[in-house]
């Protein structure tokens, strides 16, 4: 059974990767498409922006890859007999999967199917990486044989770092509109994008706050102690704090809101950090999930 | 005279009643700017950065027990009471007297056009629809111009607010576990019994060590680690338990976790006469063992018996005798054998195991719980159920409704949502008095 697992692996990277072909076409459709036309600030946003047939395939092609990711992590699950977040190999499948349903469950609020190859670029990232490691079936360490935590903890850490790329994504993006007076019409509007950005954090804070609080609670049954100053841990503290210092200035008017998407940067860096450096690069109590 | 004394009473209130007045400002000033967002942002991300760094080196992770960081959790907690403080009432008075929406780019507003002036009967229907929909409502005006201002969810800013009260109640926990929690490391034998802490008048809370029962893969990594054990109150047998490593047992308070194993075994030592000098388990472990070393110390004979494992595949061990002048012995024992070693005779009964416990009792734990509890909650409140602002206006032919959601929030459903409760309750057959609406 799990030899189909990187088959749809693979089919879900070039879906992926058919997401990221359409971006560039609508990039070039910017760039062609009389460049005064497409980045004249007199224009309102919308009517400069990329086909709505691009966004259209590129959202698919979104669509069609969270399927293939959702049935390989299924598939997984019922061959190894637990939630499939053991190691790197499987953490990068389910952090792929978690971009792309933050992804599809934002966009049905907030119109940015122009980010899709964006989001797209990051997931596909991590897949062609997941491709590179080895596939171990190592049986899961008494530590993490506790199905109710492994699922929860970890499923709810993915969840929220996926959100929170879709938020690093568009706050990415509306920097760059916000700078350049919304000329990329292959971007949405640095409005929307502000939009977007924020109704991640509110979505995500909750969840990476009950990631936090589980993981704490099954430290104290696990490593005796519910907080350790393991780096995953002061890395999670980090990035948490950083949203929550986010919160203060997002929606103002001055400075300090121009201010605010940086730090959804800077919080999308402490992820990454959190979860490559805190798993792989710097010892601790987190890292026999390894490789 | 009474005159003179009250009007000194008066003047005396009224500079009393001024003096209050400036300390209450100045106090309200205060707190706004401790309680400002943007000190917030500073604060937190200033906290963000040393927990980044003390993540990224082993050797700064101290940084985290300076002074100066818990002076910095200290002032998040404080300014974030003040930032509390100064928007409770405002807070307060949205959701509880709701008022006029100014029509702002965040506003989301539609109209219904009326074929005639609203009839009492049919404010009153859609000031209780309304109701029936959760908003919390408020009339102002009356004849041709009306307004109702409605707030549904007010609560949900409070949630924002009661995430930094639950901040404060998980520091208290923490600073709690710091202060009183205890932690005491029990290395037992199968049989062997022990208090669960230091022993202390009153203290009568111990557990046994039944057994262990653990299995591993071809690699030699565990894949089972149960321990046997019994909690034991006032000397009486209170209840068995398996516990496991994910699994700990709570009894009285202490949490008991099974920590470290190793093997053990089971010797006895006489003399030459035959009388018994040592019947015990020794633990073949290093310093997990706790205060039990790999030793039996005979001081009868002046002897001390070092213990170790010699051929672990073949259940040898290696039993050396030293005395103060050296070693005298020295000697290699399978289970069942029996040798002379200078004065001693010793005999190997068996291998077994030793288990070290873990037996916490932590009294701010519940309190840091809970209010991560209720810091997910509030977060889970605020964010998840937004507050609505309402505002149904009638005058020059027509009703407006004006919805206004949370930042960057578009209420773009609930405004429909509520167009179309109207629309339905203006549709309905016109009432005897004979107004009606399109
Ligand atoms: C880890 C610490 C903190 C957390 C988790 C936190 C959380 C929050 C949350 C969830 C909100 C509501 C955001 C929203 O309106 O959607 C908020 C607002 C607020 N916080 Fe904090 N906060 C923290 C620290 C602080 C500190 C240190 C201060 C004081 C300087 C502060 C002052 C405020 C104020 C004044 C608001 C209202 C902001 C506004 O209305 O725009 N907070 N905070």
């Amino acid at each position: 059974m799990l030899t189909v697992a990187p088959a749809l692996l693979v089919a879900a990277l070039l879906a992926l990767t058919g997401t990221l072909l359409v971006g560039l076409t609508s990039v070039l459709w910017s760039l062609v498409r009389a460049p005064e036309v497409a980045t004249s600030p007199q224009l309102p946003a919308a009517d400069r922006q990329a086909p709505v047939s691009l966004q259209s395939t590129a959202h698919a092609g979104i669509l069609l890859a969270s399927l293939f990711l959702v049935a390989a992590l299924s598939v997984r699950t019922v061959a190894r007999g637990h939630a499939p977040w053991s190691n790197m190999y499987e953490f990068n499948q389910a952090f792929a999967a978690a971009i792309l349903l933050a992804y599809v469950f934002l966009e049905r609020r907030v119109a940015i199917r122009s980010l899709a190859p964006l989001a797209a670029a990051v997931s596909a990232a991590l897949l062609a990486y997941t491709l590179t490691l080895p596939d171990t079936l190592k049986p899961l360490p008494p530590a993490l044989q506790t199905p109710f935590f492994l699922i929860v903890h970890i499923g709810t850490a993915m969840l929220a770092y996926g959100i929170y790329a879709v938020a690093g994504v568009a706050a990415a993006a509306e920097i760059v509109q916000a700078r350049f007076g919304d000329r990329f019409g292959w971007l949405p509007a640095a409005t929307v994008c502000r939009a977007a950005a924020h109704r991640a954090v509110i979505l995500g804070l909750p969840v990476l706050t009950l990631a936090i609080v589980l993981g704490s609670l099954w430290a104290n049954v696990a490593w005796r102690s519910y907080w350790n100053n393991d780096p995953k841990e002061l890395a999670a503290a980090a990035t948490w704090l950083i949203y929550a210092a986010y919160l203060h200035v997002a929606g103002r008017h001055d400075r300090w809101g121009t201010g605010a998407p940086w730090l959804l940067v800077a919080g999308f860096g402490a992820i990454l950090f959190t979860y490559f450096a805190a798993n792989l690069v710097i010892p601790g109590q987190h890292s026999y999930s390894g490789l | 005279m009474s005159r003179a004394a009250s009007g000194a009473a008066v003047s005396g209130s009224g500079r009393g009643a001024r003096v209050f007045d400036a300390a209450a400002q100045r106090t309200e000033r205060g707190l706004r700017i401790l309680g400002d967002p943007r000190l917030a942002v500073g604060l937190l991300v200033l906290a963000a950065l040393v927990n980044v760094i003390a993540a990224a080196d082993v050797r700064l992770r101290g940084l985290l027990d300076a002074p100066a960081y818990l002076a910095l959790i200290a002032a998040i907690l404080l300014t974030g009471i003040a930032g509390v403080a100064v928007r409770v009432p405002l807070v307060w008075r949205e959701w509880r007297h709701p008022e006029a929406i100014p029509q702002r780019s965040d506003v989301l507003a539609t109209d219904l056009e009326l074929a005639a002036p609203l009839s009492e009967e049919l404010k009153h229907a859609i000031a209780s629809d309304l109701r029936r929909y959760g908003y919390r409502l408020i009339e102002y005006g009356s004849g041709g111009r009306w307004l109702i201002a409605g707030t549904k969810r007010g609560w949900s800013r409070f949630a924002a607010l009661i995430s930094h009260l639950a901040l404060i109640l998980m520091v208290v926990g923490g600073a709690l576990g710091t202060a009183f929690a205890t932690e005491s490391r029990i290395g037992l034998f199968p049989g062997d019994q022990s208090l669960l802490a230091a022993p202390r008048p009153g203290l009568t809370s111990a557990m046994r060590f039944d057994g262990l029962d653990a299995a591993f893969d071809a690699a030699g990594n565990p894949v089972r680690f149960d321990t046997y054990v019994t909690f034991v109150r006032d000397g009486q047998a209170v209840r068995h338990q398996v516990l496991q490593v994910n699994d700990p047992g709570s009894f009285d308070g202490y949490l008991v976790h099974a920590w470290t194993y190793g093997p053990a075994v089971q010797i006895r030592v006489k003399d030459l006469t035959g009388r018994p000098l040592f019947d015990g388990t020794v633990a073949l472990g290093g310093p997990a063992t706790g205060s039990r070393a790999p030793f039996v110390q005979l001081p009868a004979l002046g002897t001390t018996l070092g213990v170790a494992l010699a051929d672990a595949a073949a259940n040898t061990l290696r039993i050396t005798a030293a005395g103060d002048a050296g070693i005298i012995d020295a000697t290699m024992l399978r289970p069942g054998e029996e040798r002379r070693l200078g004065d001693a005779v010793v005999r190997l009964i068996g291998f077994t195991s030793y288990v070290t416990f873990l037996s916490r009792s932590d009294p701010g734990m519940p309190v840091l719980f809970a209010g991560a509890g209720l810091l997910t909650a509030s977060f889970v409140g605020a964010f998840y159920f937004p507050r609505r602002r309402v505002n149904v206006l009638v005058g020059e032919g027509r009703l407006r409704i004006r919805v206004r959601g949370e930042r960057f929030d578009e209420p773009r459903h609930e405004l429909d949502r509520i167009s179309r409760r109207l629309r339905a309750l203006l549709a309905q057959p016109a009432s005897s008095d004979g107004s009606s609406a399109a």
